[in-house]
């Protein structure tokens, strides 16, 4: 029987969906599955790694954990694995899960694959899929030995309702410390907004909101569906966003499930940044503006009376 | 005079100069090579007209007060030197003079007549030189001491010889005294005093002093005349007006054919190379000698850093600034870099293996350590430049900037891997789907569909290939400049077919920003799809793939007679097959692309369009023709975030936003972009239309 290891993702405290859904993939193929925890001070968060669809809790909680560092992270995993016996070791997709992946794969001696959106068994032959030729084509990739280390592209697995597990905690000892890095502090975002990488909905604003008022009224509707917010280049230029919020061919490349522009035409330097995107809602006066031709949906009217009936309706949809 | 002394001067003055200059010469000689000894007569006339004739001193309207300054300096210096000769001579034989220039001659008399009042003229011009650098202060201007002794040297140089005229007419006239002194009297021209008002003048001024003091004038101030002269021609080669030596050769050997030495097309398969990271220049060692002589002739003038678009935008690139860093490490390392050259001459001697691994880590050990970008340039100062090339058409001793640049981007990008990190999705774009926006390379001919255009797989027997660009074919607003292009040669009824999605970007900007290897990769892909087709005539209508087709493919096999679309539709509209109404309505002006105009010289043609799409008078802006101001996108620019100082595109904007017109034209797709963000940010953008040429001809077609 296939043993899955899946990284649980643990962002401020809390376990990121995405270790449900892995969780729920391997159940669904039939694998025996375990989780590993890494941090400092982890242990109320076992309950959480049990109903996440976990049967085995790997646990390595030590202060040294408390910061990201991928040497350590990486040892605790190879542990994990090898004490579970795991042939299949999935990671989220997230900057951390990149930086672990081919580490464990190297030091197991282990296939490694990036972004998979599917896994399939036929007996031992493990099979991925994955994008190839910038997304341009989907591969199927047969694994020709027996472990893989897969990190698993965003929403690609589904939660399964009413997944759970059973609790069998195992302690890890903590790794010995990193020789080559040591991190010293984490530096994050200032403004404490959601990170534009890692939001699945991107709200972005453009010259059509003119100043700081247009500016504030849709960073509410942002804050409303808890979105990342960003700007195209001309509200960063016209000094009204910082720099780190740019979208766009010299800023930040998305592609979250839904990007909002409002009062953006699309020239083709902030199109780079987003026609990633999974579905793309566009609002600008000008039904001329390049935007609509990437929009999946677009209305054509003034953000500044949009805007206002947007987060009417979505505050109906919630109550 | 004094033939001893005279003897001894020249000696001593002579051979302290002829070491300083061996030293300077076989340190050039030590750098890397480079071909510049052909084409003689063009390149003789290059120094006539840009050296001799002091072209782009006197030629600039906003420079010319200072250009003829400096033009009268250096003619009368010149003259001068004539003088000086008969001078040393006089040291030697009283009453010497040069072959033809003696009292029995025409030609002698009217020598002493011109520097009798070039004398003056360059007096006055030194005391305007003085006024200049000390109150008027121009804000180019470097102020240092040096300048101010040059100056007074010079003015030393002037006075001691009025001077000594004056001492001479005075005990030759007042004091009939004409003993042993020699002077100019010839029945048939009279005498020398009737053709010399200065130096009569500077007699007058001394005549009262009596004939010891006037003795002893004319000694001291033909001692003076003489050892100011020596001293001065061993005081140049140190500073800054070593210029005054070098600015003949360097015009001389100034890049023929292209305006500046062209990119090196270097060999990346060469093992060697990438072993000792010789490619592009990450040190000083790696200039090649004509480089090295340009940082010998830099004059500090500083008119680079007033053109240009990244210091007058408060950007950390003072070129001026630049070339003195670079020459600072040229000159600390001179004496490495010559031993450098003297092992490498000998380890071709040498057949014993182990003594060529030996003398190579000697080789080795002696290059400079220190990096260039990091070290002695900053970063941000290498990548702010748009290779816009305003400096080096400014520069009065025609010193290549951007190819040095372009090497250092070079050798920053393949050696130390060090490049602005917003360069990736541009440069990834390029290598998968080749365009710096990454688009599917699929959906590269999309623009044209409905537009019934061919392209070369469908027949390749048509007469011209239009070469759409990257942004001719993604971008939306410049695929509307397309398509106004491809009316255009519909209906002048021209047979052109384009290469549809077989079309990848030229890699440009690729070899702006220092990635050879791609630009190389790009490059050889489209030469063999264009060989393919047997291609030879090709329009485009951006400037950036026209200098990449037209100058950087034909090393690499690629040989096409390219043609920009303003030079196309201006020969369109001349033929009569474009007949156009002049109905453009507003006040209309002319944004020159810098690939277009300074690096292809296109200038006449797009203006002759304007001219006829539109009955009023075009207004040129400010910066125009050869001193037009870029609008920031090149040099791989467009890619990159301008983060420091204003930017360049409001800059240009206003100036255009100042000339009150209703119609700004432009010939590139990135100047559009450009421009055109700019005039939205300024708010103008519906009052101020920004407007390819193609687009004003199409609109006024008749």
């Amino acid at each position: 029987m296939a043993k899955v290891l899946v990284i649980a993702e643990i962002k401020q405290g809390v376990i990121k969906s995405s270790t449900t859904e892995l969780l729920s993939k391997a159940k669904a193929i039939g694998a025996e599955t375990a989780v590993v925890a890494i941090g400092s001070n982890i242990e109320s968060l076992i309950p959480g790694l049990v109903s996440a669809g976990s049967d085995t809790q790997y646990v390595a909680d030590d202060p040294g954990l408390e910061l990201f560092s991928a040497g350590p992270y990486a040892s605790c995993v190879v542990d994990a694995a090898k004490q579970f016996g795991a042939n299949l070791i999935w990671f989220g997709f997230s900057e951390s899960g990149k930086a672990v992946a081919p580490r464990v794969a190297a030091q197991l001696d282990a296939a490694c694959a990036t972004e998979i959106t599917d896994v399939t068994l036929h007996g031992d032959q493990i099979e991925v899929t994955r994008p190839a030729i910038t997304n341009k084509v989907m591969q199927r990739v047969k694994v020709n030995i027996e472990e893989l280390v897969a990190v698993v592209r965003a929403g690609a697995f589904e939660a399964t309702e009413g997944i759970t597990g059973t609790e069998n905690v195992i302690k890890l000892s903590p790794p010995a410390p990193d020789l080559k890095a040591v991190i010293k502090e984490l530096v994050s975002d200032a403004s404490g907004d959601i990170d534009l990488a890692d939001a699945d909905i991107v709200i972005s604003v453009g010259r059509g909101a003119k100043d700081q008022a247009g500016i504030d009224l849709v960073k509410e509707l942002a804050n409303d569906l808890k979105a990342g917010f960003g700007s195209s280049r001309a509200m960063v230029d016209g000094g009204f966003m910082p720099h780190g919020k740019q979208v766009g061919q010299t800023g930040k490349i998305v592609a979250p499930n839904l990007y909002m522009a409002f009062g953006i035409s699309g020239a083709i330097q902030h199109l780079a940044g987003m026609n990633g995107s999974k579905v793309i809602l566009a609002v600008n006066k000008d039904p001329e503006a390049p935007i609509f031709n990437v929009a999946d949906y677009g209305i054509v009217g003034d953000l500044f009376e949009v805007v206002p009936i947007l987060r009417e309706e979505i505050k109906k949809i919630r109550t | 005079m004094n033939p001893l002394l005279i003897s001894l001067l020249i000696i001593v003055a002579l051979s302290v100069f002829g070491r300083t200059m061996f030293g300077k010469i076989q340190l050039l000689k030590a750098l890397e090579p480079a071909d510049r000894v052909n084409h003689l007569k063009e390149r003789l006339m290059n120094m006539v007209i840009l050296a001799i004739g002091q072209k782009r001193l006197v030629g600039r309207a906003k420079e010319r007060s200072s250009g003829i300054m400096h033009a009268f300096i250096f003619w009368g210096f010149c003259i001068l030197l004539i003088r000086s000769l008969t001078l040393y001579g006089e040291g030697f034989q009283q009453g010497y003079h040069l072959p033809f220039l003696g009292g029995d001659y025409l030609l002698g008399y009217l020598y002493v007549a011109l520097k009798d009042i070039i004398e003056a003229i360059v007096l006055l011009m030194i005391i305007f030189a003085f006024f200049r650098r000390a109150v008027l202060k121009p804000k180019r201007m470097h102020n240092t001491f040096e300048a101010y002794l040059v100056l007074g040297l010079i003015g030393i140089l002037m006075a001691s010889d009025l001077l000594y005229d004056g001492a001479r007419y005075n005990l030759i006239q007042l004091y009939n005294n004409p003993g042993s002194i020699h002077y100019f009297n010839n029945p048939q021209y009279g005498s020398e005093f009737l053709w010399t008002p200065i130096s009569v003048a500077a007699a007058s001024l001394i005549s009262g002093l009596g004939v010891d003091a006037n003795t002893a004038f004319l000694t001291i101030m033909f001692w003076l005349h003489i050892c100011t002269q020596l001293v001065f021609l061993n005081l140049l080669p140190l500073g800054k007006h070593f210029h005054v030596i070098t600015a003949l050769p360097n015009v001389f050997l100034k890049s023929l054919g292209y305006p500046h030495e062209k990119p090196k097309l270097l060999d990346l398969e060469d093992e060697a190379a990438w072993e000792d990271e010789s490619l592009g220049i990450n040190h000083i060692h790696q200039l090649n000698w004509k480089q090295g002589l340009d940082l010998y002739t830099c004059t500090e003038c500083g008119r680079c850093k007033e053109v240009c678009p990244t210091y007058t935008t408060d950007k950390p690139l003072n070129l001026h600034e630049f070339n003195d860093k670079l020459k600072q490490e040229l000159l600390e390392n001179a004496d490495n870099i010559i031993k450098k050259a003297k092992l490498s001459s000998t380890i071709e001697q040498i057949e014993d293996s182990a003594q060529i691994e030996k003398l190579k880590e000697e080789i080795n050990a002696l290059n400079s350590k220190k990096q260039l970008i990091g070290e002695v340039i900053a970063e941000d100062t290498l990548w702010a430049c748009t290779t816009c090339r305003a400096c080096e058409e400014v520069c009065p001793v025609a010193i290549e900037h951007v190819p040095r640049i372009t090497a250092m981007r070079q050798g920053q990008f393949l050696m130390a891997e060090a490049y602005p990190k917003e360069l990736n999705p541009a440069l990834k774009g390029l290598e998968r789907n080749g365009n710096p926006w990454g688009i599917g390379y699929d959906k590269r001919a999309d623009w044209a569909e409905g537009l019934d255009i061919k392209t070369m797989a469908d027949d390749q027997n048509v007469d011209y290939l239009l070469w759409v660009g990257c942004a001719g074919s993604f971008d939306d607003r410049s695929k509307k400049v397309t398509t106004s292009l491809v009316r255009i040669l519909q209906k002048a009824g021209i047979s052109f077919a384009i290469l549809g999605i077989e079309e990848k970007c030229t890699g440009d900007y690729a070899r702006r920003v220092g990635n050879e290897m791609l630009f190389q990769m790009m490059a050889q892909e489209n030469i063999e799809t264009l060989n393919n087709y047997n291609v030879k005539k090709i329009i485009t209508a951006c400037p950036h793939c026209l200098n990449t087709l037209k100058h950087e493919y034909p090393p690499m096999g690629g040989d096409y007679d390219v043609i920009h679309h303003a030079e196309f539709i201006d020969q369109l509209v001349q033929k009569g097959k474009i007949q156009l109404k002049q109905s453009l309505a507003g006040a209309l002006t002319y944004h020159d692309p810098c690939y277009l105009g300074r690096y292809n010289n296109i200038f006449d043609q797009p203006r002759s369009i304007l001219r006829s799409v539109s009955k009023g008078v075009l207004k040129e802006l400010e910066r125009h023709g050869r001193e037009s101001f870029c609008c920031g996108a090149g040099g791989g620019r467009m890619w990159m975030d301008e983060t420091i100082g204003k930017r360049i595109n409001l800059e240009r904007s206003e100036e255009i936003v100042r000339r009150q017109v209703s119609n700004v034209a432009v010939g590139c797709p990135f100047c559009m972009t450009m421009i055109e963000d700019g005039m939205k940010e300024l708010g103008r953008e519906e009052e101020i239309k920004t407007m390819d040429i193609a687009e004003l001809v199409e609109k006024d077609m008749a």
